[in-house]
């Protein structure tokens, strides 16, 4: 008895299992693809500026690809939480900043650049460091022993290449009278608007706001990289080629309007020396040798 | 109206003011709100932050726009009605109000003020007041308008509702006070039906209204009109109660003279009878006669049938009432015409028209037939007449006329029938057919009608005078003159034979003046002897042709000294009725000249009681045939003619009295005056004079005619 009724749950299994495994024909075709957002917006805003072009995406990956392919939104609150999810393999492919490449890049080396943004048909963009309208500061040296505002302190220009330009021209940050990191861009700009730094370094952007660039003046520039989109570690290479073909067309500005940027261009690790230098360096501004070792894991 | 307009403008101002004011106030105040948040927003840069502000402010119901410049007057953020660059200014001036300006601006909707107040924006950074910007707050004219609109509206709302609440409020109390009261009297009063009793009690809704402690002039009112009610339901129920009692009454006094009318249809029917009926010979008289025979002529001409008219007179019949009294004389004439009417056919007519005179209308008999019809006539008459212990024989002459060869006319045929008689009568042939033969012996009748005249200057005529007594007092108050003509060659002459003549001559005027002259001078010769003896008088109807007849009568009395109350004067019913205008007219001036006029032969002629109402008599004679054989129907016409002629204030004369029952039955019955040959007949002046001498009635002896009874 026992033995015929294992006989005959062997054969519904057989029959049952691969039927129950087996997915629907539609469902068979879709390929759902994690993208990874972070940043300091709220969410209905990263959503708004991003929907765009992932929707172009999918839509180009589903005619390419030829199956449904399903970008699945993951957001994150902040650099180190975006940084660590495309470390950790959490997301499929995540939009970054230089920095946060470079650093990603430090702690595992089989992420890959899918491409890069492209402004103004270039793959750099530029910052600025600033003083007051009426400062008696008109080069970066002029800064020694005075204040200053620093980004993000993830940032590329807020923090890595700007305290690089302090560092290059001799200014450790204890040659600073005082300084801060202050998060965003606009709020350096307005910090020293306000005097309450005498000079920081934020993107150029910036300045197309007329108060700002009325009140403020730039003391040097800083040419920047533009955002990698990079893929995990393990996405599949056919994958990755499709969402590099499938950026790489998109010329649509009302597609490319919440990125800012024109379109994207065909990039590699080598487009991000320049940061990956600033923060090799970083610690030397911050006379901190032991430090950098610490930031880079 | 002006008044009103100026003041109301004067408010509109004063409220525009101030509204103005306190609006313009409060953005004042609302920067010091805002200013905090601007300038931190400013001094962090977050225009984001900015429009969230001013949109919070322009929220604000009276803020029509609000903007935000940096120290270098840039704009930085803006909401609603704001000037900028863009707008063109035409005007400004500032205001009261601390950095208030009031500003026209040019719109593409035309001009536009606005009021704009500006502000400072600073920040205080660690004790250093740094300038950022400034804000300005604007207020739109219209917005002040609206609010003075609101609030106009708001009042006007409210008085409204006040006015409505107050009205309401005095219309609730005018409707409990007044209206209904009011509609509460006003349906009680329509309620009232002068026609419907029942409208009145019905009408009680009005106490439901009426308030007993209330004592304005409407409850007044209303309880007076109650009262009103009330009395006018007791009134009805008085009249009602009277109305049936008065129906009771009636109703009791309609089955009286239902009774009365009975009696009095009975009796008028006895009277319409008496009246074309002779009541002694039950024949027609002589108005069913005129009747008959005018009817007669008619059918006659239209059928061109022959007819004969008959005249009949009793031979010498006074002679029997002369010889056996008046009582023989009626049974003598009842017998005779008894025996005529059974001698003719029904088809026949014959009438006693008076006297001892008859006529018959015979339709279709000749001039043969109606000598035969003559001559069985007095075949029937000649059997001798047993009457009490009296044997009398009846003679009759008989005249014959025939239509159409004797006459076409009523008055032609009989009065030739009549001559016919006389001639028969002269002729002592029985009857006689009219011939000119007898015309010409009638031409010598009128001859002797004509010697009236002469007679009277001859004194051929003489005065016989019949004693009228009273019936209550048994005194002698008069007498009645009747003419006698006293002629040398046919002896005397009654009234009958000649009267009738005279009329128709005319001369019978001369003969009513004679009359009248003796008659007074007769009175006047009583008067100075010392009696008071009334005389009366006939007068024919032809004396009322004289339109001075009063005044001629009234002459001649006093040129014999007399008093028009001592002479009565007599006309006949028959006169009256022939001619009732003249002779009313006629008797109304007699009695204005003081005599008293007597309706003489009361009940031949064809009149009813009406005529006692429109002739001025002041006496009746009640003719001597309803006196003669009274029955009960008799009497009961007898005593009605009494009791109207006394309600009429007229006195009755009996004629004809010659019985002492009847004498004793009239004074039982009231009648006034008696007159007959119980007391006494005609008599010639000097044997009345002996009679007054000896009669008892003239000594006013009181138990006279109980002795005579």
């Amino acid at each position: 008895m026992y033995k015929h009724f294992k006989k005959n749950l062997a054969i519904a299994a057989s029959i049952l299992v691969p039927l129950l495994l087996t997915p629907a024909v539609g469902l068979t075709d879709t390929l759902t693809l994690k993208f990874g957002l972070y940043g300091s917006e709220r969410r209905s805003s990263l959503d708004e500026q991003f929907n765009p072009i992932l929707t172009e995406l999918e839509n180009r990956l589903s005619h390419s690809m030829g199956k449904k392919v399903e970008i699945e939104r993951v957001f994150f609150r902040d650099y180190q939480q975006g940084l660590d999810a495309i470390v950790n393999g959490d997301v499929d492919f995540t939009r970054t900043g230089p920095a946060t490449y470079a650093l990603a890049m430090q702690r595992n080396n089989e992420l890959s650049i899918i491409a890069v943004e492209s402004k103004k048909g270039k793959k750099k963009f530029e910052g600025v460091i600033v003083a007051g309208k009426h400062s008696d500061i008109s080069q970066v040296s002029d800064i020694k022993n005075r204040s200053f505002a620093f980004g993000n302190q993830n940032s590329t220009i807020g923090r890595y290449l700007s305290q690089l330009h302090l560092l290059n021209a001799g200014i450790t940050i204890a040659e600073l009278d005082n300084y801060d990191y202050l998060g965003q861009h606009d709020k350096v700009a307005v910090a020293v608007i306000r005097n309450q730094y005498e000079a920081g370094a934020f993107k150029i952007g910036i300045l197309k706001d007329k108060y700002i660039a009325d009140r403020v003046k730039v003391i040097a520039k800083i040419d920047t990289p533009t955002h990698p989109w990079t893929a995990r570690e393990g996405l599949a290479k056919e994958t990755i080629n499709h969402i590099k073909a499938a950026l790489l067309g998109i010329t649509d500005k009302s597609v490319l309007k919440g990125l800012k940027r024109d379109g994207f261009l065909a990039g590699d690790d080598s487009d991000y020396t320049t940061i990956r230098e600033a923060i090799e360096k970083n610690p030397l501004f911050l006379n901190e040798q032991h430090a950098v070792a610490t930031d880079a894991n | 109206m002006v008044v009103t307009l100026v003041v109301t403008a004067f408010q509109l101002l004063f409220e525009y003011k101030h509204v103005k004011h306190t609006i313009l106030s409060e953005v004042v105040d609302l920067r010091k709100s805002f200013s905090g948040g601007l300038s931190a927003a400013l001094w962090d840069y977050s225009p984001a932050q900015l429009d969230s502000i001013l949109s919070g402010m322009h929220q604000i119901e009276k803020v029509s726009g609000a903007k935000v410049v940096d120290d270098q007057d840039s704009l930085m953020a803006s909401v609603g009605s704001v000037v900028t660059q863009d707008i063109q200014v035409t005007a400004l001036s500032t205001m009261e109000q601390e950095h208030t300006r009031e500003i026209q601006i040019l719109t593409d909707q035309g001009k536009e003020t606005l009021f704009e107040h500006r502000f400072p924006i600073e920040y205080n950074d660690r004790g250093n007041i740094q300038l950022l910007g400034y804000g300005y707050i604007y207020v739109n004219h219209k917005t002040i308008i609206s609010s003075i609109v609101y609030t106009l509206t708001l009042i006007i709302i409210n008085s409204i509702i006040k006015t409505l609440a107050l009205w309401a409020i005095f219309l609730f109390f005018i409707n409990k006070v007044l209206v209904r009261p009011l509609n509460a009297l006003t349906a009680a009063t329509q309620a009232l039906n002068p026609d419907d009793p029942e409208s009145l009690s019905e009408s009680k809704s009005l106490e439901g209204t009426l308030e007993a402690n209330r004592a304005d002039e409407l409850n007044i009112l209303a309880m007076k009109f109650i009262e009103m009610r009330t009395a006018i339901l007791n009134r009805i129920d008085m009249i009602q109660r009277q109305n049936e009692m008065l129906d009771a009454r009636v109703e009791e006094r309609t089955r009286e003279l239902s009774k009365s009318n009975v009696a009095l249809t009975k009796v008028n029917s006895e009277l319409e009878h008496l009246s074309l009926h002779d009541p002694l010979t039950g024949l027609p008289n002589r108005t069913l006669f005129s009747d008959r025979l005018n009817h007669q002529l008619h059918i006659a001409k239209r059928y061109q049938n022959e007819f004969i008219v008959l005249s009949i007179d009793l031979s010498k019949f006074k002679n029997i009432n002369d010889d056996f009294g008046h009582q023989v004389g009626d049974k003598i004439l009842k017998e005779t015409a008894t025996r005529m009417s059974g001698s003719l056919r029904k088809t026949d007519t014959i009438a006693r028209m008076g006297g001892d005179e008859f006529a018959a209308i015979l339709p279709g008999a000749d001039a043969i037939y109606g000598k035969q019809i003559a001559q069985k006539l007095l075949t029937a008459l000649a059997p001798t007449i047993r009457c009490e212990e009296h044997s009398i024989d009846a003679y009759a002459n008989i005249g014959i006329a025939t239509f159409p060869e004797h006459g076409t006319t009523a008055e032609a045929l009989f009065n030739n029938a009549d001559d016919a008689m006389y001639q028969a009568k002269r002729a002592e042939e029985g009857f006689a057919l009219f011939s000119t033969k007898v015309n010409k012996t009638l031409s010598k009748q009128r001859k002797l009608c004509d010697q009236i005249p002469q007679a009277i200057q001859l004194n051929q005529f003489e005065l016989h005078y019949q004693p009228i007594v009273s019936l209550q007092t048994n005194q002698l108050i008069g007498v009645e003159a009747l003419v006698r003509w006293n002629h040398p060659n046919f002896g005397m002459i009654p009234p009958d034979e000649f009267i009738g003549l005279a009329e128709k001559s005319g001369v019978i005027d001369q003969l009513t003046h004679w009359v009248l002259e003796t008659a007074c001078s007769q009175c006047r010769e009583w008067q100075e002897q010392g009696h008071e003896i009334r005389v009366s008088i006939n007068l024919s109807r032809r004396s009322f042709n004289n339109t001075n007849l009063a005044k001629n009568l009234q002459q001649t009395v006093r040129n014999h000294g007399l008093d028009t109350s001592s002479i009565t004067l007599e006309v006949t019913e028959t006169a009256a009725i022939s001619h009732p205008e003249t002779v009313i007219q006629g008797i109304e001036e007699l009695n204005n000249s003081g005599f008293t006029v007597s309706l003489d032969d009361f009940g031949t002629g064809y009149s009813s009681f009406s005529l006692l109402t429109k002739i001025a008599i002041k006496q009746l004679k009640i003719d001597k045939d309803f006196l003669v054989d009274m029955n009960e129907s008799s009497q009961m016409v007898v005593q009605t003619i009494i009791e109207l002629a006394h309600k009429l204030e007229i006195s009755v004369v009996a004629e004809g009295v010659e019985t002492p029952e009847l004498l004793s039955w009239l004074a039982d019955v009231n009648c006034d005056y008696a007159q007959g040959y119980f007391v006494s007949k005609p008599l010639p002046v000097e044997t009345l004079n002996n009679w007054l001498q000896e009669s008892e009635w003239f000594q006013n002896k009181p138990d006279s005619h109980s002795k005579a009874a």
